[in-house]
């Protein structure tokens, strides 16, 4: 009986401590700022983090670096399946819209109409990479790649061959190619180089290639996938550019590749001048040039470039989307120059006319400024080698798997093009 | 003197039957109670999964949108499985992969641990180099066998082929459909020879010396006394590696994501693979869910039928 009275005397006594405790606990967590997390693979100076900070005191944002490897989106998804602190992340090369389709990632819509924000004025063309087929914005487009082809200038210099025009074509590419190759063949550097990721062989077709017939099919024997495929094939086999086997045997790299001097040009995003800026990664003393996409066929004009959008976007289990809303307006709105200091390609089209903007991307490259200035042109053509909508991912990895045989060497063409269509529309449009 | 003696009483006067049943019963609860932490690991981790998973592999749904859009739709997964290219190939990869991998792998784990066993000098030294592998990271295997088997004539294993061999157009290893999974079954077999060789080893060493002086004094050669002698009597320990290899064999996956990532093509897609796939790339967690259990189910009737061998013919 003293027992239960000395029990019943503690809870007397310690309840109403432990209830002021709690009121007080919810007192300071409603003074303290919402956090919230970012996930980033490529992250650009923090400062501009900072001067958010200050001008909204009630947030604060807690980065977090992930390595930037081939698992990096599978790590990202898993955050924002599982329910984790995660608040905005980056999707890039056209990865978003599976998972729009799939519900990972909450719709800005409330949050633009509320703020009146223009997304056409902000970013033209460029904001449809962060749209569902259901017309929901589910990405804000923050930074771009844009392909064009990085040569070398002593390489060029030293062969006697003609640096690369703007305005020139896939057989001008070609011929310039086997000239550098013919160079280099004793010193054991290719002409040009393409890399293996997915869908890397359509960068120049996909001016003209269409991916689905007028009644939604697969596309692949269209006449420019055709060509694009044959002239991969026929630069490996010849020794041009190091062929797609070699490049998966010894997991190259374009931007250890190209910056080693192994090969005299390379097809490659604008992201390589961040890795150009990198002396102490990537040392290197030649000068490079850049020229635009070269045109595939006559009946192509202006001058072109492939790309890609990246998006930051909110998963759908956030607590502060609203928080969230906010720093990604910020950051697209105020962070072009930080983002273009770390060599990629802002998508803020106002921030196109800003000379600091373009400034901080040439900074620190060996680049002039001359060719810097063609990635910032306003008037370039752009096309993509990437399949969007949602159906693209599992169409492209479709591609993949069947075109690393026929670049392997172990099925014809014909074959080759009878799986895709026979594969994609099966087992991606149902048909 | 113990329980079992029934006749006696304590000094108090209880009988000592129940004094024994009360015993055994604080014993048995104890013995519940020290189980349970166990169990409830168990049950979390492994039952709630695996029963989780069966029950999704019934069902059509998206984990981002709620319990409520979980959709029942009977055997459909499991009648797409048969239709799948990409899993009919993981499982002739996998069954390609085990029938090689798990005979090889036994048969010279068994030599090797007999020759060390007797006839070599250092012995030690060399059962740690034939261990050595096992204990490597698979990341550094992996990216080492990919130097070695690297595709051109200048590759260390197919300058060999050229030089020593002349073999005039050498494999071309990871990059050939052909001979990518052969490459990942060379270097399975390679790494994990070093863990079967210990195993059978020790058990090797355990055997009755007897037997042997009555084999030598009968006039039986070594090889007779290998195969008629050692082999049935190591027969439960074989056993034990070769069931351990089959299940592990299954569960392939590491060494295939970091060198092929399943391909050329399919040629060396693995149904743990696919599950990764299914569940990662293209967010169909029930499907992925419903390959899971195909794989559970073909691992336990191998398991199974192991097990049934290994009664019929072991001691």
């Amino acid at each position: 009986m003293k027992k239960f009275a000395l029990i019943a005397l503690l809870v007397a006594v310690l309840a109403p401590s432990m209830i002021f405790a709690q009121s007080a606990a919810e007192t300071t967590k409603a003074n303290e700022p919402v956090v919230i997390n970012y996930y980033e693979w490529d992250m650009p100076n923090e400062q501009f983090i900072a001067d958010f900070e200050a001008e909204n005191p009630g947030i604060k944002v807690e980065v977090h670096i992930i390595p930037s490897n081939g698992d990096r989106a599978t790590k990202l998804d898993t955050l924002a399946m599982s329910g984790s602190d995660m608040d905005v992340f980056p999707i890039a090369d056209g990865d978003q819209f599976l998972r729009m389709e799939n519900g990972l990632l909450a719709s800005l819509d409330e949050f633009i109409a509320a703020d009146g924000f223009d997304m056409n004025a902000a970013f033209g063309d460029f904001a449809e990479w962060g749209v569902g087929s259901d017309g929901h914005v589910y990405g804000i487009p923050y930074r771009m790649t844009k392909t064009v082809v990085f040569y070398n200038m002593d390489m060029f210099d030293a062969a006697g061959v003609a640096y690369p025009t703007d305005d020139w074509t896939l057989e001008q590419y070609i011929e310039t190619a086997r000239k550098m190759a013919a160079w280099g063949k004793d010193q054991g550097i290719y002409g040009t180089y393409m890399h293996t990721y997915n869908n890397e062989w359509a960068t120049m077709a996909g001016q003209v290639g269409q991916w689905y017939t007028a009644d939604g099919k697969c596309n692949i024997k269209d006449p420019a996938w055709v060509k694009a495929l044959e002239v991969r094939n026929m630069l490996d086999s010849e020794g041009t550019q190091m062929s797609f086997t070699e490049i998966k045997a010894v997991k190259a790299a374009i931007n250890a590749t190209f910056l080693a001097g192994k090969e005299a040009m390379v097809t490659a995003g604008s992201w390589l001048v961040r890795d150009i800026k990198n002396q102490e990664k990537f040392p290197h003393n030649f000068r490079i040039g850049i020229a635009y996409m070269p045109r595939f066929n006559e009946t192509v004009t202006g001058n072109r470039s492939n790309f890609s959008v990246s998006v930051l976007t909110v998963p759908e289990n956030s607590e502060h989307k609203a928080e969230a809303w906010k720093f990604i307006k910020y950051y697209t709105e105020k962070a072009s120059a930080a983002i273009a200091a770390t060599g990629n390609m802002p998508t803020y089209l106002p921030a196109y006319s800003d000379p600091n903007v373009v400034d901080s991307f040439a900074s620190g490259s060996n680049v002039e400024m001359q060719y810097i200035e063609k990635l910032f042109a306003k008037d370039i053509q752009f096309s993509t080698n990437k399949i969007l909508g949602g159906n693209g991912a599992k169409y492209m990895t479709i591609i993949g798997e069947e075109t690393t045989l026929f670049f392997n060497g172990e099925k014809s063409l014909e074959d080759t093009l009878n799986n895709i269509e026979a594969r994609v529309n099966a087992e991606v449009l149902g048909k | 003197m113990g329980l079992g003696n029934q006749s006696h009483s304590s000094k108090k006067g209880i009988p000592m039957k129940k004094k024994t049943s009360i015993l055994m019963r604080q014993e048995q609860r104890a013995g519940i109670a020290f189980l349970i932490p166990s169990l409830i690991g168990t049950t979390i981790f492994i039952i709630v999964p695996i029963v989780m998973s069966l029950m999704l592999g019934f069902t059509q749904w998206n984990p981002m949108k709620g319990f409520s859009e979980m959709k029942f739709i009977g055997l459909q997964n499991y009648k797409t499985l048969f239709s799948d290219i990409r899993i009919q190939n993981a499982v002739r990869n996998n069954l390609t992969y085990t029938l090689t991998y798990v005979p090889f792998t036994i048969a010279i784990a068994l030599l090797l641990a007999a020759i060390l066993n007797r006839f070599v000098y250092m012995r030690t030294t060399l059962r740690m180099m034939v261990f050595l592998p096992y204990v490597s990271s698979l990341v550094s295997v992996a990216t080492v066998w990919m130097v070695l088997l690297y595709p051109s004539a200048n590759g260390p294993i197919n300058s060999i082929l050229t030089h020593v061999f002349h073999v005039t157009n050498p494999p071309k290893w990871f990059t050939s459909s052909d001979w990518a999974l052969r490459g990942i079954i060379m270097m399975g077999i390679w790494h994990d020879l070093g863990y079967h060789v210990v195993i059978l080893l020790a058990n090797i060493t355990a055997l009755p010396k007897d037997v042997y002086e009555a084999c030598a004094i009968d006039g039986a050669s070594p090889i007779q006394t290998f195969f008629r002698v050692t082999v049935p009597m190591l027969a439960p320990a074989i056993f034990f590696c070769v069931t351990l290899a089959t299940i592990n064999s299954f569960k392939i996956f590491d060494q295939i994501n970091i060198i092929t990532e399943g391909g050329p093509g399919f040629s060396t897609t693995v149904l743990v693979q696919a599950v990764y796939y299914y569940a990662f790339k293209e967010f169909r967690f029930t499907y992925a869910s419903a390959v899971a259990m195909l794989l559970f189910v073909i691992i336990f009737l191998f398991s199974n039928v192991l097990q049934w061998i290994e009664k019929k013919v072991t001691f």
